[in-house]
This record gives structure tokens, sequence and C-alpha cells, in this order.
């Protein structure tokens, strides 16, 4: 009875083990060659921070950086916003089209973003909005509205009706539920949307690559075209810190939320 | 505190008529209970009170004053819902100052105010807890506290109890009447519970199908039911259908032909229209005689056969054969020999516990 079960945990804690092993250990040499010395990958390991100094003079780098954390932010707060108001508005009210409007939702996930980024670049300089930091924004915003509309509407499904009725009825106005009631519930749901929404044009590589025009880029693209033009370790370097950081800060949201745990 | 007055209203949904002409007062400082199975219309009724639902047709007014144009949050109307609604990410106190706080009350009033409520609830030192760390009673007191904190003109209650278990409801029926009584505010309590509708209230309104069947004190609803839907839905009843115009009203009391050719006597004149009628005996007011025993002169007697006897320690229930119908009887556990099962029996009754009603 007993010996299957433990065979199986056995076979699953290896799955596991490879799976983890096949996600990280890329990141784990990129991040350690990124303090090597040799930039041909030679080892013993020689410690160094010259890659480090080297992005520090790479302004084209930095610069692609700064606009990716710049459309990245405003994507966040823009599609959060809209997408949060959409999903309130699904959740709390029957209009013509509402169904159709929740299933033209889903396709902008599964369409490949090559379609999508080819189709806006027609769609921008037809009606002339061209290329350029605005037309990656509005592209970053449309790609990432659904997967917001999607979390924050998962989050509300679970939400009790009742308590706006409460707070009403104590005497609070309809803006008075939503800052103290709603939007407090919503919080935990925002917050996840958010991060997706980030992630989504943080990443964002193929419709960036469209929209962008010479001299103003995102980061993916930078990165793309340095490693086109001969890899130097200051990718390494440079990826090595983006990593950091958005670990940094999803373990932080995860704390503040136990996603995934008993709320 | 206020009176609210409910005249004529109808609410209809799609087809489903939920509240048929409806008009009932509830008079300041009244205790009322709108009893009544899922699907009669007493929730309706009280969202339309509350100012969720508008209704067709008729009018609302609480302290004289028409409510229609007055959304929700202006009506001042304190609401305890069936699972609390209490705000999870709010403290006990947070919970109980939200209708001070949204009305920008001075903190040190709120503060003065959420205590004295408190005590009223006897829910002193919880300040600080979460919702998820109460227990289903302190829920329930919590909630009660927040509705009335910032001393609405009517309390409504919708199924306040229904979540307690059978113990903490009977305590918390007796707290809910001993707060309302110290608060004096009028009160408007939803129920399909029978029992808990009749120890709360000062006045019952029987709904059903959307139409207010009939009001009044709790012993007057009990003792003279107006249909036989009143009968059967407040406490238990013996339907005895009777023969078409065989009602003949006479000096001192009156009898009724039942359909299985028995005549019984009945002193309830009240019934203006004798052509269809129903009576009905509640079957505590009947007790059982062995076939050989003479009951007393002037008595009600049917000739029935026990089917079974249930015993329930203090009393017991007998369920007899009287034609093609099953009558009950109960009977106090007193030590009077049982009545077995099949044995021949003489069910009787004073005229006077007959109830008379228009079918």
């Amino acid at each position: 009875m007993k010996r299957p079960t433990r065979y199986l945990t056995t076979l699953s804690k290896v799955y596991l083990g490879v799976i983890l092993l096949f996600l990280y250990v890329p990141i784990v040499v990129m991040a350690v060659m990124s303090f090597n010395a040799s930039p041909l990958y030679a080892l013993p390991l020689e410690l160094t921070l010259d890659w480090y100094r080297a992005l520090a003079s790479n302004h084209k780098l930095i610069d692609a950086g700064i606009n990716s954390l710049k459309l990245a932010v405003m994507t966040t707060v823009i599609a959060s916003l809209l997408g949060t108001a959409a999903a309130l508005a699904f959740f709390r009210y029957e209009f013509p089209g509402k169904r159709l409007l929740q299933i033209l939702l889903y396709p902008p996930i599964a369409i490949p973003w090559l379609i999508i980024g080819t189709s806006m670049l027609i769609f921008f300089f037809w009606i002339g909005i061209g290329r350029g930091l605005h037309a990656m924004l509005l592209g970053h915003v449309a790609l990432a509205l659904p997967y917001v509309v999607i979390v924050v509407s998962a989050r509300l499904a679970g939400f009790d009706r009742t308590l706006e009725e409460a707070a009403r009825s104590l005497g609070a106005s309809p803006l008075q539920v939503l800052r103290y009631v709603t939007l407090p519930y919503l919080l935990p749901g925002v917050v996840a949307a958010g991060l997706f929404a980030f992630a989504v044009s943080f990443d964002q590589f193929v419709v960036s690559y469209f929209l962008a025009v010479p001299g103003v880029s995102t980061l993916p693209v930078e990165i793309y075209t340095a490693i086109r033009k001969g890899f130097t370790p200051e990718v390494n370097a440079i990826a090595t810190l983006v990593i950091s950081v958005s670990m940094v800060l999803l373990l932080a949201v995860a704390r503040l939320y136990k996603f995934g745990g008993t709320r | 505190m206020a009176a609210i007055s409910v005249n004529g209203v109808s609410r209809q949904f799609g087809s489903f008529r939920a509240l048929d002409n409806v008009s009932i007062d509830f008079a300041d400082g009244g205790f009322y209970a709108l009893l009544g199975p899922s699907g009669s219309g007493k929730t309706t009724l009280l969202r339309v009170i509350a100012g969720f639902d508008f209704p067709d047709t008729g009018t609302i007014t609480i302290g004289g004053e028409s409510v229609e144009s007055i959304p929700v949050e202006k009506r001042e109307v304190g609401l305890m819902f069936q699972n609390y609604a209490l705000f999870p990410h709010m403290t006990v106190y947070d919970n109980i100052a939200f209708a001070l706080t949204v009305r920008h009350t001075a903190r040190a009033e709120i503060r003065s105010r959420v205590h004295e409520v408190l005590e009223l609830v006897r829910l002193q030192g919880l300040e600080s807890r979460k919702p998820a760390e109460l227990s289903g009673g302190q829920k329930q007191r919590v909630a009660l506290a927040r509705a009335i904190v910032f001393r609405p003109r009517v309390l409504l209650l919708d199924e306040p109890l229904s979540a307690l278990d059978k113990s903490l409801r009977l305590e918390m029926q007796v707290e809910l009447k001993r707060i309302q009584r110290e608060v004096g505010i009028t009160t408007l309590l939803v129920t399909h519970d029978q029992e808990e509708a009749l120890t709360l209230s000062d006045r019952i309104g029987i709904l059903n199908h959307g139409v207010l069947v009939q009001q009044g004190a709790p012993l007057d609803i009990y003792e003279h039911p107006a249909t036989p839907f009143a009968a059967t839905f407040l406490g238990d009843a013996n339907l005895l259908s009777a023969q078409t115009g065989s009602f003949l009203p006479g000096a001192g009391g009156c009898s009724v032909r039942l359909q299985s050719g028995s005549t019984i006597q009945c002193d309830n004149p009240d019934v203006l229209d004798s052509r269809d009628i129903v009576c009905a005996v509640r079957p505590e007011k009947m007790h059982l005689l062995r076939s050989d025993e003479t009951p007393e002169p002037g008595m009600n007697t049917l000739s029935a056969t026990v089917v079974r006897h249930i015993f329930a320690g203090s009393s017991l229930s007998y369920e007899l054969a009287w034609h093609d119908t099953t009558l009950r009887v109960f009977a106090q556990n007193n030590g009077a020999p049982l009545f077995a099962e099949g044995s021949p029996v003489t069910i009787v009754w004073h005229p006077s516990h007959t109830i008379v009603m228009n079918a």
C-alpha cells in the first residue's frame, strides 16, 4: 500500500528539482558570468566589476532601460485604472453587448504578438499616430488591459455584494462605498493585475520592436540589438540587475498579500 | 424612531409578482415580524423599504415622509443582513464606527458612541478584533451594533438569526428583544421561522405569493387565522373541509356539516361569506378518549383510529386516521396510558376551538 505512494513522492520531488534546475541554472550562470573577467565564459572565475563599470558608461543601454521603466510604470498605472474600472462595470451592470465585450477580451492574449505588432504598426501609420514612445505606450496598454480585467474580475467574483449594500445602508455615498469597501477588498487583485501589466510592458519585445524609432528604444529591443552586434558580458550585467530588482519587487508584493495563501 | 407606512405597493420581476398591492403600517417603536415561506415577497418588501429596490406602484413613508426619491444612504435605516455583511478588512471598532465615519462625526463623539453600543451588545474588549476572529454570535452582535450606532429611524432585520445554531439562536432572540426594548427603535424582522416571529414580535404580518394574508398580534393570528394558509404556516392545524352551504349560524353558536357527513359546532360567527368554508382545529386543542368513554355534553367529537404515536419526552403527538385524512393531536406526557396503534378513539374538542375560515 505504502510503497507506490513513496515512489511517486520521490518521483515528483525529482521532477520538481529538474524543473527548478532548468529554470534557474541559466539565470544563475548568467549572473555569475557578469562578475567574471573573461568575456568568453572562461573558468576559473576571476571576480571583477568591469562589466558593471562598462554598463555605467553605455548610454544606449541605460537610456533604453529608462525608457522601458517609464513605459512600464505608465502602462501599469493606465492599464490598472482602466482595467479595474472595466472589471467593476462588468461585475455591476448589465448592458447591451456586455457578453461580446467580455469574449473579445480573450483573443488578444492568444493572438501572437508578432501579428499584433504588425497590425498595430500598420494601423498606427494609417491613422497618423506613427511610431515612437507614445505609440509603444498605446500598444503596451492595449496588450496589458485584458490581463488586468481578467485578474481583477477573478478577485471580484468572490466579492459579497451585500457588503456594498451594508455600507450604503450605513450612510456611505457611492464614492465612499468604493473607497472604503470595494477598493480595499480589490487591492490585492489590482496589485497582482498591476504586476502583470508591468511585466507585459517591461518584457515586451515584439510590439516594441515594431513601434520603436531609431535612437529611442526599450531595453529588450536594445539588448537584442546588442546581442546581434556581438555579445558582451555587459548584457549579463544589466540582465542580472533587472532580475534582482524584479525578484525583490515580486517577493515584497507576495509577502504583503500572501498570494495563494489564506487571506 | 419613526413609523413606516406601506400603501398599495406592488413589485413585478418579469412575470413574477413579488409584491401584490401590499398595504401595512408599522407603528413607532414596535417590533414587527414579516413571516412567509421563501418567495413570498417578505425580503422584497424589506428591500423596498430600505431603498435597494423600488415599487412599481404604491408609496412608502417613513416617519410620515415619502421616501421614493431618497437613496438608501439618506434613508437613515439600520440594516442587519443574514450573513452579517461585516467588512472583513476592518476591525470591530471600525466596522461599528463606519456609519459615523462616513458622516464625518467628530472623533471623540465616535469613540463614545461606539463604546456605548459595544456595552449595549456586551462586546467590550473586542474592539481590535477582525470579523474573521469572531464567533457567529459575536458577529451577530457586531452587525447589530453597527446597524444602530447612528441612531437610525428604523431597524430592518433580514433573517438575522438563521445562520446560528439552535441554542445560540434562542439566546440571541432574548438579546435582540432586550436591545430593541432598550433602544425603542421601530424594528422589522423578516423571517420564515414561525417560532421566531411569535416570540420576538408584537405584531406579525403573514405574506404568501406577494400578498399580505393577515396581520395582527401573534396570539390573535394564532387563535384566529383568517385563511387556511395562515392557519397551517403559523403553527399546526387540522383542516376539515365543510360541505358547501352547510354553515348554519344560529343563536349562541353555529354548526358546520363536514364533507365526511359529521356535524361540528363552533362559536365563531364573524365569517361573512358562508359559501365555502374550511374549519381548522389546532392539534393541542384536541384530546383523545377511548371509544367506549362518553365525552362531556356539548363537545365536538370525531371517531378515529390511531395510526402511530410519536414520543418527544415532555409531549406526545398522535397521528390519527379519520375517513381519508390524517389528523394530528398533541398530548402532554402526564402519565396517562398511551393509546396503542390501531386502537379506536374519540377525538374531543370544545366548540370555541373550531376555527371557521373562508376557503
